[in-house]
């Protein structure tokens, strides 16, 4: 528009005319309506049909904002705004944030908490909170899940599996040995005259005897090894890839550890004894019935043998 | 090594030499404009003496040698895409080369499109209604050839020279 000097003092009548026209143009243009084109024709150096052609791409540029504008506001971000005034410039800008926004809010939802917004001041501090937040309920959830995992497959005075779970691994197991002849050995134990421990110093005491038992077969126990409460003070465990002999070894450790053990109770010292039956997989075992029942035969032979014994059939 | 004539890529990451050794005062940082003078006159000479067409593919080959080394030598093989996208957005970040931004991935049909903001090569050059970021055409579709193990092309489709603010890219498989 530089160096279009204004028509001064030699401007006729159709000149101001024109004038006039280009005036209520710019008027309609300001207060938001959609003018027609203005029709300036005159000479090709006539300054005042240049400043109509001016006003005119002005016009279209204008309308073509607006539109991209509303378009943008309206949630279409992938209208093109076409026009080259400096305004345009600041809406593609923002254009090419909100597309990326809602990349990267696919992306959280799908689990990628990493993302993070910027350029967009204040919403991007309220976001980024928003997404560290629900990370961070997401990790407590997990937590909370683990936690509750846990509890549903353990036994909540002792901490060892319980039966249900037990149950469940001694079955896997047993499936796992059938198909890639592995060996395993079960034990059944029985914390010997428990009834007469509680009834003597109180249900608190038989708590911390049958604390005592678990935390000391743990120390006995691999990793890998499965300790289980069946019921009050029966208890079993699995020993994968363990023959009868290395079983024997381990019951037999188990028995001493346990005969030698004193359980302190406020003012109180406690003994107790316990007895196992063992037993190991045998090729022709044809179901987990089988093995289990062996153990508690195993058992039942130590109890009657007088307790304080391991039995293996 | 830097002389010899050659039909294909022969660019190794030792040819930048050790900087750290090299540049003991002035240190590894130069100025964006003297990055832009280099690129500039060089597609001018290249022009020059044969067509844009021929200027074109020379800077999307070095593109393409530039991403390959980059893969290489600055980020990490073997990760998943939103690990490596991260990776990216963060060395091209700390190197000052630009600020990568995803529009959409599509890792079905292998369809993504990038933008580039206060991109290295053309951020507030004159605006001339041409895509000028041929180098990053070819430095991104190595990148994603590199990364998934099949041919990528990526194709300019804004610029700050057409009058956008970031540079759009659109990836996909190359034809075979
Ligand atoms: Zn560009």
């Amino acid at each position: 528009m530089t160096g279009t000097t204004l028509p001064g003092n030699h401007m006729d009548h159709n000149d101001i005319e024109r004038l006039d026209r280009i005036s209520a143009h710019i008027h309609a243009l300001l207060h938001n309506e959609q003018p027609d084109p203005l029709d300036l024709t005159g000479q090709r150096e006539d300054e005042v049909r240049q400043v109509g052609e001016f006003v005119n791409a002005l016009t279209e540029a204008l309308s073509s904002l607006t539109n991209a504008a509303h378009q943008l506001s309206i949630g279409d971000m992938d209208v093109s705004i076409v026009a080259n005034l400096p305004a345009c410039h600041h809406l593609k800008n923002l254009q090419a944030t909100l597309r990326h926004l809602t990349w990267q809010t696919g992306q959280i939802a799908k689990g990628d908490f990493s993302q993070r917004v910027e350029f967009l001041g204040e919403f991007s501090h309220s976001f980024n909170l928003m997404v560290e937040q629900l990370e961070a309920y997401r990790q407590r959830i997990l937590g909370q899940n683990r936690e509750l995992e846990r509890l549903a497959i353990t036994d909540p005075l002792t901490g060892v599996f319980n039966r249900r779970y037990f149950m469940g691994f001694i079955t896997k197991e047993f499936l796992r040995s059938q198909r890639y002849s592995h060996i395993f050995s079960a034990i059944q134990m029985d914390i010997d005259h428990f009834k007469k421990i509680n009834d003597a110093h109180g249900h608190a005491v038989g708590d911390e005897v049958l604390k005592a038992f678990t935390a000391n077969c743990q120390e006995i126990l691999r990793e890998c090894d499965v300790l289980g409460r069946f019921g009050g003070e029966e208890f079993s465990i699995i020993l994968p890839e363990t023959e009868r002999e290395g079983a024997l070894v381990v019951a037999e450790r188990i028995r001493q550890t346990i005969a030698d053990l004193k359980v302190y109770v406020d003012d109180k010292t406690v003994r107790f004894t316990v007895s196992i039956g063992i037993t190991s997989l045998r090729k022709d075992d044809t179901g987990l019935e089988a093995i289990l029942r062996r153990a508690d035969e195993a058992l039942y032979l130590a109890k009657n043998g007088g307790r304080n014994k391991v039995v293996a059939a | 090594m830097f002389k010899e004539e050659r039909k294909s890529s022969r660019f190794d990451w030792s040819h930048l030499g050790d900087i750290e050794w090299g540049r003991p005062n002035l240190g590894p940082q130069t100025a964006v404009a003297v990055y832009r003078l280099m690129q500039f006159t060089l597609r001018d000479a290249i022009i020059s003496h044969t067509d844009v067409a021929t200027a074109n593919r020379i800077f999307f080959d070095a593109g393409q040698s530039a991403g390959k080394a980059f893969h290489e030598h600055l980020l990490q093989k073997n990760q998943d895409f939103d690990a490596f996208i991260a990776a990216l957005q963060e060395t091209l970040r700390t190197l000052s080369i630009g600020i990568l931004r995803v529009e959409t991935s599509d890792l079905l049909k292998h369809r993504f499109i990038l933008t580039v903001a206060e991109d290295l090569d053309c951020s507030g050059l004159p605006i001339s209604d041409e895509l000028v970021c041929t180098f990053d055409e070819g430095f991104i579709s190595s990148l994603f050839s590199a990364h998934f193990g099949k041919r990528f092309t990526a194709r300019e489709t804004d610029c700050w020279c057409t009058g956008d603010r970031v540079c759009r890219f659109e990836v996909v498989l190359a034809d075979v």
